[in-house]
């Protein structure tokens, strides 16, 4: 079985090994927009190209004949490349077009909520011009606010009050700039509590969850810094997270159901592929913060290494609409995933810099990011470098043996120490409690 | 200021009107009675403290299984043992009845029934000449129960046109039951609580407050409505009906100051009003002197320690009881002459020193009557070596005389009546100084609870009296005879 992965990052690499361990033994290709020598290193073929370049990749599928394709990231899914797939019927995990719009369109994920009377969304307006834009922007609080701009901007269309926007005038200044080039935005009401991933299995009609997971956006401990693609992860032995109440989770669970069912009735079309629900715990309970309609980074590499069950089988249930709870089991371990990026990152980072992982004692372990080999040598280009992960017993082994083995690449790189750590997770408990602490009015 | 309770129950009563006085011993603690009615009446007055007068031969010998019960804090008349209540008159049946409240036109009621009716009063003060009008109206009566009701609520009504004042009044006609009604401005409070008995009957409690309720297992159905009777008749019938409504003015000075912070009193919670004084008076603080934040927060212990709790939270600065009160030594405010009253603060209160020395502290007092007790407690935070010191009220500047049963003195003594803002933080000796604003105070008491308060009595504040009849002239004559009531003349 031939099967195509779209994407060169560590998810991919984390899809790669997945399916490299199939009892099927697929052989595996790549379309990538790098040479990962991580997932290189199970593919027959590798293309390095613009992995939007739909016509390219198909042309691609039809010379390896590709049964199966993964998409990873966002990008192709905006750009139809499931669609184009389907239309020469190789197999897809990853969402149309349309249904990817519950990632690449903000306004259309709450709007779509409100439509489908699903519960769970801060309050919010959408705009297409400035009208109204400061009055709400007042109503919302000096520090109450997120704008998101609509559509895919690579991680940097989401500012928030406070970290990205220091006053209302910065925050006018930014929906100005989206107003002028024709963008619609979003503004949200900010959320406070304790954010975490909700990734399901989604087969058109059954939702599988996986554990969830807690991603840190933040690049320093103790969350300072500026936001960046996800220094980290983890997951607990019972995939929960240990400040998530039950209702909680339910609440993640439901709101996903919905949203699937609701996007089904909207387009017509069926959802096979990952949807991941970025909720956040607040004092209010389970609110939304935004659906994703792939594998998170760092996220995928958090699930799959404890994914018990074959994936290759996970991908055709999926594509054959026959999920079930019982054929997808995970370990009950707990992970740690660390992320060593380049000293600067994400605002200026070294680029091109030698790292060394010969010291390294897990290569398995191990996930590259945006790293690049050249006669022999690994180089780090500038984004998320290295990916490595802890498996262990409980968190705080996991994230033991995830910092010794980050410790081992050597390089102009640095990584959060916290994550993981008991006093971070302490930290986090306490914050919910104090959240979930009833305020009265006397 | 008096504390009243009536019980109407299926056993004897007088067990638990004893227990009521005790939760409301706060209300007066000058003298107290009980008196119980079983086809007679039984009675046993005496002056102090309830658990002074009342010992458990007392309580065996007061039978019946309804009566009524008065602890004093004497507004009117004098202070003997002969005008202790509740009182009674044994014609045209035996009624006996406890008061709280003040008369304002006792004078003149007090002259027609001496010297047009020929009757003998025994006593100086205002309650019995609600006894002689009360008995008055009940010369006619019926043994069909609603008809008698209606011959109570016409007695009840000569009262209400006759009688100028507050009068909050619990009662009990031999034979016949348990009466409580209040005046049409509803000043003086009055609760109303019922309990269930295993055999289908109930029992009734009516008093100036809920605050025995708990321990009694009443439970609180609401107030005795202003201008409204209320009776249970001897078979254990209620009959309620307003009868002469008007504006309903319950007293804001009982949730300043006065009731007892578990009470709820007219649908408000005391300590929840306290709460919001606090916090009101901490928001005012917060625009005033915005760059004045005290290290600590202390109450003038114990009535303030509520809304200072909360001015503390508000600010979000240390609440500390750095001023401890011997719990055992009467209030000070219950005294009847200025000069024992300033000794006895430095002899009932101890500041304690980790909680102000080097410190920038704020005292919150519920009120500045007088302005010498809260003198005295500034002189003793600043001797234990305050940084600075700052003082709040959280009741307005009190500026006259009440009339309507809190024993505020004349306006000469009233420290805000002479003095100006600026001359009573020089006089105090503190540094900053600030008063709750009238409108704060009544949000603070009407923001919550489903009360039908239309404009609460702060005639001390605003010189407002609401059942009129006080004009000048009748409110120096008024502060004339006080004084030499006080002055034993």
């Amino acid at each position: 079985m031939n099967i195509l992965i779209v994407g060169s990052g560590a998810r991919e690499h984390a899809i790669a090994r997945a399916l490299h361990a199939s009892s099927e033994h697929p052989t595996l290709f790549c379309c990538g927009t790098s040479n990962n020598p991580g997932i290189q290193q199970y593919t027959e073929q590798y293309w390095v190209g613009n992995i939007c370049s739909i016509e390219e990749l198909v042309t691609l599928t039809k010379d390896w004949r590709i049964d199966m394709a993964i998409i990873g990231p966002e990008a192709p899914l905006d750009k139809g490349l499931a669609d184009a797939l389907l239309e020469r019927n190789i197999a897809v995990i990853g969402p149309r077009q349309k249904l990817a719009r519950i990632e690449t369109s903000k306004s259309f994920a709450r709007t779509l909520m409100d439509k489908y009377q699903i519960p769970g969304s801060p309050d919010y307006r959408v705009f297409n011009q400035l009208f109204g834009v400061k009055e709400y922007l007042q109503e919302l609080g000096e520090m109450g606010y997120v704008i998101k701009a609509d559509g895919l901007m690579s991680g940097k269309g989401v500012k928030v009050a406070g970290d990205h926007l220091h006053s209302l005038q910065d925050a006018l200044q930014y929906c100005e700039e989206l107003s002028d080039a024709n963008q619609i935005f979003v503004i949200e009401e900010k959320l406070i509590g304790q954010e975490f991933s909700l990734l399901c299995f989604c087969d058109g009609e059954h939702l599988i969850p996986m554990p969830i997971v807690q991603d840190h956006k933040r690049a320093f401990i103790n969350d300072e810094g500026p936001n960046t693609g996800g220094m980290g992860s983890y997951s607990d032995t019972d995939h929960r997270l240990p400040f998530l109440t039950d209702a909680d989770i339910q609440t993640a669970l439901d709101m996903n159901e919905a949203v699937i069912k609701a996007l089904t009735i909207e387009t017509g079309q069926k959802y096979v592929g990952i949807l991941y629900g970025s909720f956040i715990a607040t004092k209010n309970g389970v609110k939304l913060i935004e659906y994703n309609a792939r594998f998170g980074d760092p996220e995928a590499m958090n699930v799959l290494a404890i994914l018990e069950s074959d994936f290759l089988a996970v991908c055709k249930m999926m594509i054959a609409g026959t999920l079930s709870s019982e054929q997808v089991c995970f370990a009950n371990l707990a992970t740690v995933c660390k992320y060593a990026v380049p000293q600067g990152y994400p605002d200026k980072p070294v680029k091109n810099a030698l790292i060394d992982i010969s010291q390294v004692l897990h290569p398995e372990r191990i996930y590259f990011a945006a790293v690049d080999e050249r006669y022999g040598k690994l180089y780090a280009t500038g984004s998320r470098a290295i990916a490595v992960l802890g498996v262990a017993s409980n968190i705080f082994e996991a994230e033991q043996f995830a910092e010794e083995e980050i410790n081992r690449i050597t390089g102009p790189l640095f990584h959060r120490k916290d994550i993981g750590t008991r006093e971070l997770i302490d930290q986090r408990i306490r914050q919910m409690i104090l959240l979930r602490k009833v305020e009265y009015e006397i | 200021m008096c504390g009243i309770v009536g019980i109407f129950s299926h056993e004897p009563v007088a067990a638990e009107l004893h227990d009521s006085l005790i939760h409301l011993q706060h209300r007066g603690q000058d003298a107290a009675g009980i008196l119980t009615c079983q086809e007679r009446f039984f009675v046993k007055h005496g002056l102090g403290l309830v658990r002074e007068i009342f010992n458990s031969e007392d309580i065996v010998r007061l039978h019946g299984n309804m009566g009524i019960a008065h602890t004093r804090y004497p507004t009117a008349g004098g202070y003997s043992l002969t005008d202790v209540q509740p009182l009674w008159i044994g014609s045209p049946f035996g009624v006996a009845l406890a008061h709280n409240g003040n008369l304002v036109n006792y004078a003149a009621l007090a002259t027609e029934i001496t010297q047009q009716k020929h009757r003998h009063l025994n006593s100086t003060i205002d309650s019995e000449v609600l006894l002689h009008l009360l008995a008055d109206g009940l010369t006619y009566t019926a043994d069909d129960e609603e008809i008698f009701f209606g011959k109570l609520c016409d007695a009840v009504q000569l009262i209400f046109t006759k009688a100028q004042g507050s009068y909050s009044i619990v009662s009990v006609l031999i034979g016949k039951g348990l009466l409580a009604f209040r005046d049409p401005h509803g000043i003086r409070p009055l609760v109303f609580g019922e309990r269930g008995n295993p055999n289908g009957t109930k029992d009734y409690i009516v008093a100036s407050e809920t605050t025995m309720f708990h321990a009694l297992g009443f439970e609180s159905k609401g107030d005795v409505q202003p201008g409204e009777v209320v009776f249970v008749n001897r078979s254990g019938k209620l009959f309620r009906k307003i009868i002469n409504k008007k504006q309903f003015s319950p007293c804001i000075f009982e949730y300043v100051y006065f009731a007892r912070p578990d009470s709820t009193l007219d649908e408000v919670s005391v300590y929840r009003a306290r709460l919001r004084m606090g916090q009101n008076l901490a928001r005012q603080w917060k625009k005033k002197y915005p760059d004045t934040i005290p290290d600590v927060v202390i109450p003038a212990p114990f009535t303030s320690n509520t809304a200072a709790l909360s001015f503390a939270h508000e600010l979000g600065v240390r609440y500390s009881e750095g001023l401890y009160k011997n719990p055992f030594i009467g209030r000070t405010f219950i005294m009847p002459n200025g000069k024992e009253r300033s000794r006895s603060v430095r002899y009932k209160l101890t500041p304690q020193k980790t909680e102000i020395q080097n410190k920038k502290v704020l005292v919150l007092d519920d009120s500045i009557v007088r302005g010498t007790t809260c003198r005295e407690i500034i002189k003793m935070v600043k001797e234990c070596g305050s940084k600075e010191i700052y003082f709040t009220s959280a009741c307005p500047p009190i500026i006259n005389p009440c009339f309507y049963g809190i024993d505020m003195p004349t306006r000469d003594e009233l420290i805000a009546a002479k003095l100006s803002h600026e001359e009573i933080r020089e006089f105090l000796g503190v540094d900053k100084l600030l008063y709750q604003d009238l409108d704060d105070l009544v949000e603070a008491v009407t923001r919550r609870g489903n009360h039908q308060i239309e404009k609460p009595c702060m005639a001390c504040m605003n010189g407002c009296y609401v059942t009129g009849g006080l004009d000048e002239k009748t409110i120096q004559q008024l502060q004339c005879s006080r004084q030499n009531e006080k002055a034993g003349v």
